[in-house]
Formats: structure tokens, sequence, C-alpha cells
């Protein structure tokens, strides 16, 4: 038996009757990742020692028969813009890359309180802004499920990390797919939740209104498992919505027999490729073959809300990085006069091209008039986007769409002109901006071995439906 | 006039206007990014121009999607303010910065 080749429900149930030490999970993932990161660079900072300790502290209240956590044992990963105190966290940029928190993101602690072990902090683009992971400062990551490409990003040293198995699962942030991205070009299950189900204190804003935390697992009832810890009310997050959460590993094996599955058209035809398409087709036929109903429906506004999304999320992005400033936290430039002048040199001293462009784009979209004319807009056609779904929820339990335009491309085609690796967001964006649940799963390869994926959405709260018809079209593909 | 527009070669932002933008940004950039930064940023604003074409006529903004009640908290300052800032520049109680206002930066 191969340990780090065990789902995280599979290794947890071993743990839980002592087949398996939580010292012994640790370190076989350890082992995996010292064999895999001088390659992949799925890792920013790994923190071997920590977790031995932490196993053995586990292993040690188990054995003195301690009730445990749902994940105790279970060694995982955390994308590095979730706060870790006491361990750096860098969001991958030169500006952060000596910080250290003074306190944990409320889902570390959560995860911490269910037992799981932290093995590091995963690369990522910077300040969660790119779709490849390559713009980390600290070097990109490779894509373990289709060699020498990009795994998708930004959360793509977590997706990568869990598709090497170098962890069992991993956490990301999804803004607008930076969860679901990844996790299809790894080839592995990514969840973004609903909105303000998941606690954000102490994960770096990108864009507050769209943010989530969410899981990459290697199944879908490792998903629904690590969905059940991070879900529940967190007063230091002005988001967290007060609320009781159901089990949602209790009926995923229910079936998808009558359950009503819509099809968009426009998310067919140019820009997707033929394997993309090829891949949703199957898995509606799948559907149907075990008992779905799908139909096909027309919302144009889901595919022309992208400009949209970059309009929303620059602007927030730009209020939201004013925080660093070099004062307080963060790479301080050294030859300043002024703080004025501290703050602009240490500024463009510590962040990389793509997020000064973002910053750029977002305070030219908040600019005078401009304000009126694109953000304003832009919030408008959210509401739009908000009514589509509305439209189509009124019909349908679940939305069935690619989750991205294309399968993973070669690590030097991602400096196409950033328009074109914007349009990579197109299918992500739209759950994105209706807070809506939507879960990336693995589905076939196409025919260079290369994974492909689908995306399931749904409306909100409607994880339970999700995880129900992506268990179904798992297990019968068969791929676990 | 559309057409005049299209055929308009000249970057939609121009170097003056990203210097502008990036002073506001608090960003300090080179001669050779500002100009770099403008053709890309020009792009990019052709292309969220696309959205003038969506009719919005009448639709309320959604400034973001909350579905239930959120809780109001006590403002306690947590964690302690001794923590929040061991990652500055400090002399004593205070974090110190540059220039004239050395000494008296408060923490």
């Amino acid at each position: 038996m191969n340990i780090t080749d065990l789902s995280a429900a599979r290794l947890s149930a071993l743990l839980r009757r002592g087949e398996v030490s939580a010292l012994e999970a640790a370190d076989a993932y350890l082992c995996e990742i010292e064999r895999r990161e001088p390659r992949l660079r799925a890792f920013i900072t790994v923190t071997a020692e920590r977790a031995r300790e932490q196993a053995r502290e586990i292993d040690r209240r188990r054995a003195s028969g301690e009730a445990l956590g749902p994940l105790a044992g279970v060694p995982m990963a955390l994308k590095d813009n979730i706060c870790t105190e006491g361990i750096r966290t860098t969001c991958a940029s030169r500006l952060l890359r000596d910080f250290v928190p003074p306190f944990s993101a409320g889902v570390a602690e959560r995860l911490e309180r269910a037992g799981a072990v932290l093995l590091g902090k995963t690369n990522m683009d910077e300040f969660a802004m790119g779709s490849t992971t390559q713009t980390s400062f600290f070097g990109g990551t490779e894509n373990p499920a289709a060699p020498g490409c990009v795994p998708g990003g930004s959360s793509g040293g977590s997706a990568a990390a869990v598709a090497a198995h170098e962890a069992a699962f991993a956490l990301g942030s999804d803004t607008g797919g930076s969860i679901r991205q990844p996790a299809a070009f790894c080839g592995v299950v990514g969840l973004k939740p609903t909105y303000g189900t998941v606690t954000r204190y102490g994960a770096a804003e990108l864009a507050s209104s769209l943010d989530q935390i969410g899981p990459l697992t290697r199944t879908v009832l490792d998903c629904a498992m690590v969905t059940n810890v991070l879900t529940g009310h967190d007063p230091r997050d002005a988001t967290s919505l007060v609320r009781e959460y159901p089990d949602f590993t209790s009926d995923v094996s229910r079936g998808v027999k009558g359950m009503r599955i819509a099809l968009v058209r426009e998310f067919f035809g140019s820009p997707f490729a033929e394997e993309v398409q090829r891949s949703v087709r199957r898995a509606a036929e799948m559907f149907r073959s075990l008992g779905a109903e799908t139909e096909e429906v027309s919302a144009p506004i889901l595919t022309r809300a992208l400009p949209a999304y970059y309009i929303i999320s620059t602007a927030e992005a730009s209020g939201n990085l004013a925080r660093y400033d070099g004062v307080r936290y963060g790479r301080r430039a050294e030859n300043a006069s002024d703080p004025d002048e501290l703050m602009r040199l240490s500024r463009a001293e510590g962040f990389g091209t793509e997020v000064k462009r973002r910053i750029l784009l977002g305070t030219f979209v908040l600019d005078g008039e401009n304000r009126e004319r694109y953000f304003e807009k832009a919030m408008k056609v959210r509401t739009l986007v908000v009514r589509a779904f509305r439209e189509i929820f009124s019909r349908f339990d679940l939305v069935l769409a690619p989750t991205t335009p294309t399968v993973p491309y070669r690590i030097e085609e991602r400096d196409a002109d950033p328009e074109t690796r914007y349009l990579s967001d197109i299918c992500a964006v739209p759950a994105s901006l209706a807070g809506l649940p939507a879960l990336s799963m693995p589905f076939g390869r196409d025919g260079a071995g290369r994974p492909a994926a689908v995306q399931l959405i749904a409306p909100a709260f409607g994880e339970r439906e999700i995880f129900r018809a992506a268990y179904a079209l798992e297990r019968e593909e068969g791929d676990v | 006039m559309d057409l005049k527009k299209e055929n308009i070669r000249e970057p939609r932002l121009t170097h003056e206007t990203v210097a502008r933008l990036a002073e506001t940004a608090r960003l300090a950039l080179t001669p050779e990014e500002t100009d770099s930064i403008a053709r890309e940023l020009s792009n990019l604003v052709d292309y969220i121009d696309g959205i003038e074409k969506i009719d919005t006529e009448g639709v309320e903004p959604t400034a973001r999607v909350l579905f239930g009640g959120t809780a109001l908290r006590d403002d306690v300052p947590a964690p302690p303010a001794k923590d929040m800032t061991r990652n500055a520049v400090r002399a004593g109680a205070v974090v110190v910065l540059p220039g004239d206002i050395q000494g008296e930066g408060g923490a």
C-alpha cells in the first residue's frame, strides 16, 4: 500500500483504525515532496518539522483515546495567500517574501481543529492574479498531469501538489476561476463554494465581492469531506453567513435520477476547443444514461460578462492592494527620502508586472468619469448575470459547462497577450459574479493525454446537488 | 465616427495618463515601464469597452451577492497591536518612517 496514493477519505479511515499513523502519513508525503519538488515547484514553503510534530501530537492524542477531528492526521497544503501564524505567507510576491503573519486564517484554524496536518504553503500567481502560476516571484509551477504545461492558476501550486500526490488535499482561493481552472488543468477536483459560506478571515484579499476559499482534492467525496470542515460562520469575516450546513458527504451516492441539468448553448462553438466541447457533451450523455434530464438553454450574457469581471476584480484589487505601503509590513524600499516616496518605491520594487498592470487597470476604471462608464456599468451587468442564473435555476437543478476553453497549454505559450490569457476565465467568471457554488472535476483526457474537465454550477447552497452529480459522473467514469 | 475611431493607431492610454494613474496608485514606474503598460492597458481598455454594448437600461447595480444574514461583532482590537506591527521597522513604541516625520510616525 502506498499511503500517498490513497484518497483523503480512505487515509482518514485507516488513520482512525490505527492502521496508519499520522507520522507515517506525514513522512510519506514529505518524502514525495522531496522527490518531486525540484521539478514541480508546487510549494513555496515546506514545513516538514512542524508537520512531523503535529503528526506526533495527533498520534499521541489518538493513543490516549481522545476524540479527534474528521481529518485527524491527513496531510494537506495551503495556498500561500492564506495566513498561517509563525509561518511565512508570501502571496508569491517579492513584497511579502519575508512576511510572517501574527495570526492564522479562519480556514487554517478550522483545518487544524479537524486534525489536518499542514505540510506547507503552495505556489500561486502573485497576489492570485493570473491563470498560469508562472507570475510567482519564486518561479513557476509545472503541471504534473501534463509535463511541460502550465498547471493553471492562480491556485496552481495547490492543484499540482494534489495531482502529484504531494498532499492529500489542498486549499486554494477562487476569485474568477482560480480554484476551478487549475483543478481542470491538473486533473483534480476543485470547488468554489457559495459566497459567504467559507470564512475569508486572514486570507489576503484580491477582490472582496468575489473571493472564496475552497478545497482541491483527488476525489469528489474528499471534496465534500473538506467542505464539511470549511463551512460555518466566522464573526471575523463580515460576509460570513450565519447558517447551519448539512453533512455534504451524507447523500453523495444518491444518484442523479430525475435531476434536471442545463447546458448553456453559448459555451459551445468558438472559442471553446473541440476536446473541451466533446467532454461536456459526453458528460451530458452520461448524465442522461444515469437518469437525469438534460436540455440546452441560451444565456448570452454569461459569455459576455468577462469584461465586467475584469472591471470589478481589478477595481477592488486596486483598493485592497493599497494596504501594501512598505510601512507596517512587507518590503520596504531602502533609499526613500519621505513617506510618500517610501510607498511608491516599496510598491514598485515589491510588485511584479502583472500586479502593477491590474492595479493600474483598476485605478483607471475608477478614475473620474470612468467610474460610471466602467465600474457602475459592470455592477449592472453583474445583475444581469444573477438574473440569467435565476431564470435557468427556476427550471433546472444544475448547469453543466466547460471549466476552461482549452486543455492545458505549454509553459512557453503563457506569454500570449494579456487579453488572450484573460479569456481563459470565460467559463469560470459567471458563477463568481453571481456568488454561486461551482465545481470542476476531471473528465477524460485529450489525444495527447492532457486532462479534460467539466464544471457543475448550482444555485446558492447547492453544493449537495453538485457533489451528488459529480460523484455519479466520477463513479461511472471509473477513474478513481 | 466609429470607423474613424478604429483607424486611429494611437494607444487609448497615453504615457501621461498612465503616469497619472501610477501616481494615484503610488507606483513608481520607469519611463519604459510606463510606455509598455500604456500599450498593454490600451488593448485591455479596448476589450473592456465591449461592456458598452450590453443594454443595462433600468438595471440596478449589484455590488456583491449575499444570500442571507450576516452578524455584527463587537469592535475589539485583536490580535494585540504589538503583534500586528511585529513586521514593521520600529524604534521602541513607534513605527519608523523616513524623512520629515521620522520618529513621529506613531504606531
